[in-house]
């Protein structure tokens, strides 16, 4: 490859163009610009090519599976040497100027590699979340790791991610909840549960006591209620537990630090102190955690009642830490036992997690009476068996602790519980559900109230007096109590417990009053939990004042990172987790309008009555039934919940859930943007109901129902259940030729979708009763109106000329009512069961957006701005676009832009063709002539996709012995790097000469191990593919042994037919790079120029003696654009190019030879001349047609448009004061002339809105049978309308009527006035339309090319490869292809320029070498393979007999399947390999 | 939170009761609505089927003087806020409409009263959060089917004001009230508007659209914010009943109404008596905000 970085001449261009789209047109400018010599690079926004083509079911009017033509030429990109496709990446910026642009390209992560992944679909299996899928348009599910479709390119999946969801970055400890809902789901509850651990070792503990910050954030909130996180979490460690109990698992075993390993102190063994210690034991540390009280536990264990947390649970969790190696050192205060400064003598470094163990204080009068206790002491001599009671308490404090206060106190028997807090019911800071016990448990709670004073009697407490609180907070939010100190209240109580908050225990810090303090007496540290000590660290409530547990886990986890970092000296602030949680961007949360409502489930809790005599747990664990259900109410904010089951999943470890998004730099000569366009959002036209009736759906979303791969398997049915739905109505227009909605134009392809989708789905299902509202039927395009008029005949099929106004929804059955006018103007109103709307192209939005950033021009509706002359050219120098962006419009025009823009490239890089193109060299081909079969079998696994059903060893020994075969081996992936290595070291090692591999497909396979027999000096024809996964594994999954035995047959069958593999060589043929272009036209001179501007030798042969055509007659666009100097200026640069050489007066006498090497003789008057070419472009025109119609001839008044525009232009013409009346589809659109001229509209409203300009007073009548002013062209239809123009429309059946006894008077029976019109003419103006030329028959017969029905050439196929002919090297372009407009022209004849390019830009061509032979001794001459080949490749040679020419065989295998004599072989495929297989097969003594 | 309030002359007659609703309502949410001293007659239908300029001049008269005040104006009836909202747009976009009202008004006005529909005031300024705070009762499931009618949300481009097709509202108000809004397909179809009279058969017939959808849709009730509106659906029952067979015996009842049950306003006030179809089913269904808990 050259390298041109260093290369500092600025007249030196780039050899390489970047397509920015990988839609139909981005990939046909790619095969285009790759396969004649420039090196591209294709951008693509999603994860696969094939853009809106590849989501449509069939196209119009061919009826052709749009996948099945699509798929080859996107796997054709994909394998292409010279275009590299980039994924997941955008177009960011182009700096630079034409020739030499350096481009940014901003590409986000797939997270899978693709050089390992080989698709094999196993982390699609078992990833448990499905999302709505936008390929289907919301109609189906797809996982979250899946391929975009099923034939996708490249065939790979991805995986979408939005950041992380709210309950994760809600969650102090950043636990990723959706991760093990998504588990647990899965039924996975260890997996879940180790999820939970790697953020929280107290996951069983949390998953009861835990205040779930989670639940508040979660979106499902907004539909109905949290997903009820906390209790998943308890369900999920519970089921742990239940597993270990049962001896269904085993605990993991002890771990004891090695001796080497750093120690650690921890003080305090609470939850912080707990969650550093489990890390930092995990991370290989000697732990050792020094707590004052007897057992570890923290206030897990003293503070919190066991009705709430059983002391068993807590037990098990902190067992689980201590058997990671953590040593626990009981009854050891700090300050008393120990001081810091000796443990950290002891020690690389110190925690301190000491909590909060003080109660705080009133002050208020008679605090210190006998019965006024803290709610901690309380909580603790409970625990201790300590507690004292009374028959009345009084619990002051609105928090989780005073509630449990509350509650023990019942359980210990007191008759009578009331509770006081200053804050408001709303306002409380306790749980809900802990608020709520506190009520069915029959304790009395005054809010808003706080104490004054406690009373008392003898030291002893007697009574509360309360007062009033006004307000909590202040307007800062701040707690700052006032009071009404005028309102009290009494009550009696024998007992008062305070639970207003905790503080530090001043004794603790006896022996290190060195550390700093706050003023609460919190230690002071840093944002990494260091205190101002060395190597001491704190954290939990200690540091920060009263908090929840999962606070305290959250600090510990902070704490044992920076304490890591610490020890092994490294930095604290670089890669921390807690900054790498990104939160989903609030627009991208799901959207939870459309969600339906599901309850909550709800766990059960012991009765009352049971629940207040004992401390057993109140609530209970869900049961599986309701903790599935619940998993299902998560809504996968994040979409990926990295719940890591592909990363399990993958056995060749593609998946990297780490992967980040990069910026990459390119150099390139010039871009081609192809991004497409969007589907306007059809809930914008309220009154259909979009977004709120299930069953109006869009008009792709019709299609994904339509295709046998989409969500319904191609059943039409009803999105709101209820079955088929067998009356469909298209609404049309829905988002264009719509002022109200800023999209005035028409999108030119929906009539045509529509009608072809009501034909397919008449197919689909019986009984279909469909009707289309339509305001014109625009089927302007080749033989599309023929496909409309074969609609029309349909009984079934009816066309409603009106725009509905409105959709109702009839409520039960959810049938639609749509309401029109009928042509009477009669109100109706119609029932239909699935209404289709027909929604317009709009590139709005996301594209627009993008695309203005490039600097690039749009038009007012957000479309690239170009004109009618230079179709394809952006604002921005070099930088060009094709396809629907440019304009509305169909496949046939996109893919003829697309070439024609790649054209354009080629134009402005042609001297540095073949500068940055890859050309692979292999090693000189092993000559095996005299070789006997030496053949090596490769049986691959594919991961699990074969082995799980084959059993591939027994494969490999079964065929071990077989004749010829002297290696077989099984292998994992066969297809991976390190296989596809082996095979070509046992080709060396074994001198093997024939390979088989058994594995997925040829079809995605074949290439590549045909590639690695050239790599090791084999033919590719000495390779051989036994499918034994697409057609064994995948299809006999549940009868394993048959399988296996098929599976041996179809190796055995290869075997067979590998050892008469022959090599084969094509021929290089040697290429004329010259050009020769039929017709003097528009479209001939466009392409020959463009052709001579690539530098290619180009004769132009033009039969009369002026160059021009038809163009000579017209003036202007309908935009105004001035075709006469444009045509002056063309016909000077062809005649003065000195590439171009110019045949005026000159036809074509003949014909010969083929791609690459074209022998034309030509005839000049008496002369005769011999060009030789290497393509042909035909462009030989059409011309207007002419009529006896109309009394045309016989009344001067009466003129063609094309009359009518020469007098407009030459200012000859006068409406005299009278009226104009133009008649539309004269000649057209009729039995004789079945097809539409495409042009006669835009001509009249050119023409008319001419004669309003000149004189706004003239009355012009447009009488018209469907407008079809497609495109931006609508506008100016709207423009004549208001202008003033009346458009009368007329039926086929009653056209107008002329005559001229007084004048000229024309009348006309409208479908839409009740009574005939009459007007009297001052001029009748005909459309007549476009035929094709007469010579048309000739040529064809001379070129071999085939015309249709209405005498218009046929091009290779409609949609795919509209300029090619079906015969290489010959190309179709202008009006000879069909009626178009100048733009279309022009488009088409550059796009034919490309393609020739792709031939002439050889030196060489490679002629197949699987092409047919013709065994002369048996051809009997019937001539037979002349008539059935569509390539025109066999003759008839001098012995009267057939001959194949190489050059033109295409290998299809037609000639040889219906020769009659059996004459004809084609290559590879030969009858005799196959019969060996058959005889493999079916032999006598089959082994298996 | 004070506006210049325009009762409009409805409130006067056969919507009084959306009237003392809407003041009783909006003194128990505290806002102030001072009435327009001296406000007069928008034009309504006659004036706008008839001349351009009377059509901006009447409620251009009403505006100016709310300009006075210095403040928004406050309309609780459909007609009255689109002629209202109309006029600005009027006096806006066409100078010399505004050179005309200048002629009649004998002053210029230049159309930057900010016109606002009770509702909007609602949402829009009190908030659903405070109203919901302020709530005593709840309708504790009632299904409310909202109906907007014609001239509230449309033309959407000079009323600006909620989806003009799928309006929401009022319905985000039934919902804070704990009520179940209906998605059901005649929220803004016409009920014959003023045709009341003229051509009662019209009333009768489109009338009967809404509320045989609204019945199917199972509504309790229909809550609306329009004394047309009220009237057809309300009124008209007898004669569809009449006319059609069809007893639909739905209560018509206006949004302030409603809001005034659930906020603890008496029925008196509320003027409840005056509705055709008794709205007692409605009554029954409120639910103490505690009684949920």
């Amino acid at each position: 490859m050259n390298n041109n970085n260093n290369n500092n001449n600025n007249n030196k261009k780039i050899g390489a163009v970047l397509v920015q789209g990988g839609g139909i047109a981005g990939v046909q400018a790619a095969l285009d610009l790759a396969n004649s010599g420039f090196k591209v690079y294709l951008i693509e926004r999603s994860a696969a090519i094939g853009g809106m083509m590849a989501q449509l079911d069939k196209t119009f009017p061919t009826g052709d599976c749009a996948t099945c033509i699509v798929s080859p030429k996107l796997v054709e990109c994909a394998r292409n040497l010279n275009i590299e496709i980039l994924t997941l990446s955008e177009l960011h910026s182009i700096e630079g100027e034409p020739g030499r642009f350096t481009v940014t390209i901003k590409k986000s992560p797939r997270y899978v590699d693709e050089k390992i992944c080989n698709a094999c679909g196993d982390c699609t299996v078992v990833c448990p979340v499905a999302i709505s899928d936008r390929f289907n348009r919301g109609l189906g599910t797809r996982k979250v790791i899946a391929k975009q479709y099923v034939q996708a390119v490249p065939n790979l999946p991805a995986i979408l991610k939005l950041g992380h969801a709210p309950c994760k970055t809600m969650c102090p400890a950043n636990i990723n909840v959706q991760g093990y809902i998504q588990l647990i789901k899965k039924k996975e509850y260890i997996k879940a549960v180790n999820l939970i651990r790697e953020r929280n070792p107290l996951s069983a503990i949390c998953g009861r006591v835990c205040t779930h910050p989670c639940e508040t954030a979660c979106t499902r909130g907004q539909v109905d209620a949290p997903v009820a996180i906390r209790q998943l979490k308890r369900f999920a460690s519970d089921k742990e537990m239940e597993m270990v109990a049962s001896g269904q698992i085993t605990l993991p075993a002890e771990k004891t630090p090695s001796p080497d390993a750093r120690k650690v102190a921890i003080v305090g063994a609470g939850p912080s102190g707990l969650t550093v210690a489990q890390d930092l034991a995990d991370r290989g540390y000697a732990v050792t955690v020094y707590e004052a009280r007897p057992a570890a536990g923290g206030m897990l264990r003293w503070g919190i009642p066991e009705y709430r947390l059983p002391e068993k649970v807590l037990d098990y969790e902190i067992e689980l830490i201590r058997r990671k190696g953590v040593t626990f050192v009981f009854n050891c205060q700090m300050g008393k036992d120990i001081s810091i400064d000796k443990l950290r003598e002891d020690h690389d470094a110190v925690f301190i997690g000491v909590g909060l163990q003080k109660g705080t204080i009133l002050n208020v009068k008679g605090e210190n009476f006998s019965g006024v206790v803290q709610g901690l002491d309380f909580l603790k001599a409970i625990k201790d068996g300590t507690a004292d009671i009374k028959d009345s308490v009084f619990v002051i404090g609105g928090g989780n602790v005073a509630i449990d206060v509350a509650l023990s106190a019942k359980r210990l028997g007191a008759q009578e519980v009331q509770m006081a807090c200053l804050e408001s019911w709303e306002e409380m800071p306790a749980n809900e559900e802990e608020k709520k016990q506190a009520l069915e448990e029959g304790i009395t709670i005054h809010t808003s109230w706080g104490p004054k004073r406690i009373k008392g009697s003898e030291g002893m407490v007697n009574g509360i007096e309360l007062k009033k609180c006004t307000a909590v907070f202040d307007d800062q939010k701040r707690f700052n109590p006032t009071y009404d100190e005028t309102t009290t209240k009494d009550f009696k109580t024998a007992m008062v417990i305070l639970a207003i908050g905790s503080r530090s225990d001043p004794s603790l810090f006896g022996t290190t009053a060195d550390l700093p303090v706050n003023q609460r007496r919190n230690i002071i540290v840093d944002q990494y939990g260091l205190t101002e000590k060395d190597g001491v660290f704190a954290g939990g409530e200690i540091v920060t004042g009263p908090a929840t547990v999962i606070e305290a886990v959250a600090a510990g986890k902070r704490a044992a990172e920076s304490i890591d970092r610490y020890v092994r000296k490294e930095d604290q602030r670089t890669a921390r987790f807690e900054n790498t949680i990104a939160p989903v961007a609030e627009e991208f949360l799901p959207s939870t309008a459309e969600v339906a409502k599901r309850p909550r489930a709800q766990a059960p809790e012991l009765p009352v009555e049971q629940r207040i005599n004992s401390f057993a747990e109140i609530e209970a664990t869900f049961s599986e039934e309701d903790a599935l259900a619940e998993t299902e109410r998560c809504l996968n904010c994040a979409l990926c919940s990295e719940c890591r089951e592909c990363v399990a999943a993958c056995e060749k470890n593609a998946i990297n859930h780490a992967m980040e998004g990069q910026m990459i730099e390119l150099e390139v000569g010039s871009v081609i943007l192809t991004p497409g366009f969007e589907e306007f959002p059809a809930a914008k036209k309220g009154e259909f109901g979009f977004g709120r009736y299930g069953n109006v759906i869009t008009n792709v979303q019709f299609e994904r129902m339509l295709s046998a791969a989409g969500p319904f398997e191609g059943h039409i049915v009803r999105p709101s259940g209820g079955g088929e739905a067998k009356r469909i109505a298209f609404i049309q227009c829905v988002g264009s030729r719509d002022s109200n909605c800023g999209n005035d134009y028409c999108s030119s392809v929906c009539c045509m979708a529509t009608i072809k989708q009501a034909m397919v789905a008449r197919e689909h299902m019986e009984g279909l009763d469909a009707t289309i509202f339509y305001m014109d039927i625009r089927a302007h395009g080749k033989d599309f109106d023929q496909y409309y008029e074969r609609a029309r005949s349909e009984t079934n099929i009816h066309f409603v000329r009106s725009m509905p106004s409105r959709i109702v929804q009839v409520p039960d059955t959810k049938n639609l009512r749509v309401r029109f006018a009928h042509e009477n103007r009669e109100f109706e109103e119609r029932e239909f069961d699935l209404v289709v709307l027909a929604t317009g192209i709009d590139p709005k939005t996301s594209v627009t957006e993008r695309i203005s950033r490039l600097g690039i021009e749009l038009n007012g509706f957000g479309f690239c701005a170009t004109n009618r002359l230079l179709p394809l050219t952006t604002s921005r120098p070099g930088v060009f676009v094709a396809g629907a962006f440019q304009e509305p419009k169909d496949i046939p025009e996109t893919v003829t832009q697309a070439s024609g823009a790649a054209s354009l490239a080629m134009e402005l890089l042609a001297d540095f063709r073949n500068t940055l193109v890859a050309k692979k060299s292999y090693p000189d081909e092993r000559d095996i002539t005299d070789e006997e079969p030496r053949i090596g079998v490769f049986v691959c696994h594919c991961g699990i996709n074969i082995a799980s059903v084959v059993d591939v060893t027994q494969v490999v020994d079964s065929v071990k012995s077989q004749p010829g075969v002297v290696f077989a081996k099984d292998s994992m992936f066969t297809c991976s790097d390190t296989s596809l290595s082996e095979i070509k070291e046992k080709i060396r090692e074994y001198r093997l000469n024939r390979i088989v591999v058994a594995s997925c497909t040829p079809r995605t396979h074949e290439p590549l191990f045909r590639e690695t027999l050239r790599e090791a000096g084999l033919n590719p024809y000495l390779f051989e593919l036994a499918n034994i996964r697409d057609q064994c594994s995948w299809v006999h999954p549940l009868n394993p042994k048959e399988a296996t035995n098929k599976a041996i047959d179809l190796v055995r069958m290869s075997i067979a037919r590998a050892q008469s593999l022959a090599p084969l060589g094509g021929e290089s043929l040697e290429i004329n790079q010259s050009g020769l272009v039929i017709g003097g036209g528009m479209s001939g001179m466009t392409a020959a120029l463009s052709l001579a501007d690539q530098g290619f030798k180009t004769s132009l042969v033009e039969r009369t003696d002026r160059l021009g055509g038809n163009l000579l007659n017209l003036y202007s666009t309908l935009e105004k654009d001035d075709i006469s100097t444009f045509t002056a200026s063309l016909i000077q640069r062809v005649e003065n190019h000195p590439n171009i050489t110019v045949y005026r007066e000159t036809e074509l006498a003949r014909v010969a030879g083929h791609i690459g090497n074209f022998l034309v003789s030509l005839s000049r008057k008496e002369e005769k001349i011999d060009v030789a070419c290497g393509a042909v472009i035909v462009a030989t025109g059409a011309k207007p047609a002419e009529t006896s119609e109309f009394l045309y001839g016989k009344s001067k008044q009466v003129l063609t448009q094309v009359e009518l525009e020469k007098q407009l232009h030459e200012q000859t013409f006068s409406t005299g004061g009278g009226n104009v009346v133009m008649i539309q589809c004269v000649g057209s659109r009729n039995p004789e002339h079945p097809y539409c001229s495409r042009l006669c509209c835009s001509m009249a409203v050119k023409n008319a809105l001419s004669i309003k300009e000149k004189d706004p007073d003239a009355h012009v009548f447009v009488f018209y049978r469907d407008v079809r002013t497609y495109g931006f062209r609508e506008t100016y239809y709207k423009k004549a309308r208001e202008a003033g123009v009346i458009f009368i429309r007329y039926d086929q059946d009653s056209p107008p009527k002329i005559s001229d006894a007084n004048g000229l008077v024309v009348t006309l029976d409208s479908p839409d006035f009740p009574e005939s019109l009459e007007i009297e003419a001052d001029h009748v103006v005909l459309s007549t339309g476009v035929i094709p030329g007469e010579d048309n028959k000739a040529l064809s017969n001379m070129l071999k090319v085939p015309l249709n029905a209405d005498g218009f050439y046929v091009e290779a196929h409609l949609k795919l490869r509209p300029v090619d002919f079906a015969s290489e090297g010959i190309f179709l372009c202008g009006l000879a292809h069909s009626p178009k407009f100048v733009d279309e022209n022009i488009s088409q004849a550059r796009a034919a320029a490309a393609r020739a390019a792709t031939v002439l830009s050889k030196t060489h061509l490679d002629v197949g070498a699987q092409v047919s032979h013709v065994n002369q001794n048996k051809c009997i001459s019937c001539m037979t393979c002349l008539k059935v080949c569509p390539y025109g490749a066999p003759l008839v040679n001098r012995d009267q007999k057939a001959e194949i020419v190489g050059a033109k065989c295409m290998g299809c295998g037609i000639c040889a399947a219906e020769c009659p004599a059996c004459a004809i072989q084609l290559s590879h495929f030969e009858t005799g390999q196959f019969c060996m297989m058959l005889d493999t097969l079916l032999a006598v003594g089959n082994p298996s | 939170m004070k506006y210049a309030y325009y009762p409009g002359c409805a409130s006067d007659s056969t919507a009084r009761d959306q009237h003392t609703s809407c003041v009783a309502v909006a003194r128990s949410l505290g806002i102030d609505l001072a009435e327009i001293a001296g406000w007069i007659c928008c034009g309504t239908t006659p004036a706008h089927q008839t001349d351009r300029v009377l059509a901006a001049s009447l409620p251009a008269a009403n505006l100016v003087r709310a300009q006075k005040m210095g403040l928004d104006i406050v309309v609780t009836c459909a007609a009255c806020y689109s002629m209202l909202k109309m006029a600005n747009h009027e006096v806006l976009n066409h100078p010399k409409v505004r050179e005309h009202v200048r002629e009649v008004l004998g002053q210029d006005y230049d159309g930057s009263v900010r016109v606002r529909h009770f509702v909007e005031v609602l949402l829009e300024d009190v908030e659903i959060d405070r109203i919901r705070k302020a709530l005593k009762h709840s309708l504790n499931g009632l299904k409310v089917a909202c109906y907007y009618g014609c001239l509230l949300v449309r033309p959407p481009e000079v009323n600006q004001f909620d989806d003009p097709e799928n309006p929401n509202s009022l319905d985000r108000l039934v919902t804070a009230m704990g009520g179940e809004s209906l998605d059901w397909p005649h929220k803004v179809e016409c009920c014959g508007g003023a045709l009341s009279l003229t051509r009662t058969d019209v009333v009768v017939k489109l009338s009967d659209a809404v509320l045989t959808m609204a019945r199917a849709a199972g509504a309790d009730c229909v809550a609306v914010a329009c004394p047309m509106c009220q009237i057809n659906l309300d009124l008209r029952q007898r004669d569809i009943k009449k006319e059609t067979g069809r007893d639909h015996n739905l209560p018509i009842i206006y949004i302030t109404q409603l809001l005034g049950l659930c906020l603890g306003i008496s029925a008196e006030e509320l003027g409840l008596e005056k509705l055709m179809v008794s709205p007692e089913s409605v009554v029954k269904r409120l639910t103490r905000v505690e009684e949920l808990v």
